[in-house]
């Protein structure tokens, strides 16, 4: 197991209000080596607090995540720095997951700037021009402009690059199709698997789009309010849904 | 068709006024700014005295002259500090835990609910008269402004996915602060200073009306119109000439920050 997180549990405080508010209640899930976990529900059912949570960038209320078996919480600053390389996301809308004052080489550079600070400037370059050219980018045209310039299909392939070059482990594309019409959606889907067949990334993947998730996913998992109502093999949760919900997602998503 | 930004141009109007009387003051001064001709008191505009004298015979021009240095040194260097601190204080609030957060911002709350001239008056009664101090205590009451100013854009900026991508591949807080979130703030940073000059020549001027700022017999466009109030009905150019520049570099360094603004909201989304 690669990534793992057990019981997680995440509450908000509430103004006004004694009850908290909970996010996730009592969630778990493992991601094996080169895996695809598909995780599907309603907007607010949790997935993306979920996802956050798995990738260290939120802390939950109880519970503990694991990486290569290592709880995170408990890391020595190295092992952070290796988890945190290690596992790197692909947001919803690719717009404005870049900084719209840089250019896309400043973007594309400043991970490598950060995870490996002695590496030289052409190493660099070359790097991110290898990266470009596999996710269907021409380097030329592309790196001294702003992501204004770019369409959203092409901004969610710069945005796949970036979260390449630090050589992952897992990626998480939460919603990473969502923000593009139907046909792009097909090209990333297929892009994102070809990418995982040349390199072994496992990844999580999450959407509210069922029919989306099963070509991609090796397992699926349905989340509803902050619980898992249904959990396995991609094939036998679409063929024999167990639960009602997932039931309705499957029926709704081929209308 | 493009609606004209009738703040701006006016504003660089103005402010380019006060910066030339400003730069004029170095390179053409009549008289010295105490230089006293007791047998032209109250003189009328002449081509002696440009604008006449005041109840001591001197020069008014050449006061205003040299009344433009204290207004844009004081005001300049207490925005500056005031930024920076003001800055500082903004995003150490905004991203520390949350009880640092709270008793930063109640403080800077506190501070913002202190009438600014009164804070003002008050520490430079304790710090003791002077430009020096004067600045410090302008800076102290524009330090609030900006930290609330730049707290909120932060926050709002911490929202932000490409602040959140930016995390997930391990760039440090300061490295998010400087790379991420100041260039975005520094446009409306700047729009903050300009109206802010214009408040600190207000009331370094105002201060040394109350005789706290700069001293007799320095030249200050306040301590002008303080010392002009007594011979307002003998002499009323001596009011009116400091009042009028007052007013053009207040009203001049406002309208540059509202015409900034608008240049700013213009700004198409990044679309």
């Amino acid at each position: 197991m690669i990534l793992e997180a057990k019981n997680i549990t995440k509450e908000y405080k509430v103004r006004g209000r004694k009850e908290p508010f909970v996010a996730l209640n009592n969630v778990s899930f493992s991601l094996g080596e080169g895996e695809v976990l598909g995780i599907v529900g309603e907007s607010g059912s949790g997935k993306t607090t979920l996802s956050e949570i798995a990738g260290g960038l939120r802390k939950p209320t109880r519970g503990s995540v694991l990486f290569q078996g290592k709880d995170i919480s408990e890391m020595k600053k190295d092992e952070w720095r290796e988890y945190r390389k290690s596992v790197q996301f692909i947001f919803q809308s690719p717009k404005e997951s870049m900084n719209p004052y840089y250019t896309i080489r400043s973007i594309l550079s400043e991970p490598l700037t950060i995870n490996f600070p002695s590496m030289s400037k052409s190493e660099k370059e070359d790097r991110i021009k290898d990266m470009l050219v596999r996710v269907g980018m021409d380097p030329e045209t592309t790196l001294s402009f702003r992501p204004s310039h770019f369409s959203g299909g092409q901004m969610q392939r710069i945005a796949i690059a970036r979260a390449l070059l630090l050589e992952p482990k897992v990626i998480v594309c939460d919603e990473c199709t969502s923000a593009l019409d139907v046909s792009l959606e097909a090209q990333i889907i297929n892009l994102l698997s070809s990418l995982k067949k040349e390199t072994g990334v496992s990844m999580v993947f999450i959407s509210h789009d069922i029919s989306l998730v099963r070509y991609i996913s090796d397992r699926i998992m349905v989340m509803k309010d902050g619980v898992v109502v249904e959990e396995g093999e991609t094939e036998s949760v679409m063929s024999e849904p167990k639960h009602e919900y997932t039931k309705t997602l499957i029926e709704t998503s081929f209308l | 068709m493009k609606k004209k930004n009738f703040s701006l141009i006016l504003g660089v109007f103005f402010v380019a006024i006060v910066i030339f009387l400003f730069l004029l003051s170095f390179v053409y001064l009549p008289y010295s700014v105490d230089q006293m001709d007791t047998k032209n008191r109250f003189s009328p505009p002449s081509s002696s005295h440009l604008l006449g004298t005041d109840q001591f015979g001197r020069d008014i021009f050449s006061r205003i002259l040299v009344s433009t240095r204290s207004a844009l040194a004081v005001s300049t260097s207490s925005v500056l500090m005031g930024t920076v601190f003001g800055l500082l204080l903004g995003a150490l609030a905004a991203l520390s835990p949350h009880f640092i957060e709270s008793i930063l911002m109640r403080f800077v709350d506190a501070m913002m609910a202190f009438p600014g001239i009164l804070s003002a008056m008050v520490l430079s009664a304790v710090l003791g008269k002077g430009v020096m101090n004067a600045s410090i205590a302008i800076a102290f009451f524009m330090v609030p402004v900006f930290a609330r100013l730049s707290y909120s854009m932060i926050l709002e900026s911490k929202k932000k996915e490409y602040i959140k991508a930016a995390k997930s591949y391990g760039a440090s807080t300061p490295r998010l602060f400087i790379f991420h979130m100041l260039p975005e703030m520094f446009t409306r940073l700047i729009t903050q200073l300009s109206s802010s000059i214009g408040a600190a020549i207000l009331t370094e001027s105002s201060l040394s009306f109350l005789g706290l700022g700069i001293q007799p017999p320095g030249a200050s466009l306040g301590l002008m119109l303080s010392e002009a109030k007594g011979y307002i009905l003998i002499q009323p150019y001596q009011a009116l000439w400091p009042g009028v520049v007052l007013s053009i570099a207040v009203l001049g360094f406002s309208l540059l920050g509202d015409g900034i603004n608008e240049i700013i909201k213009g700004e198409p989304d990044y679309e």
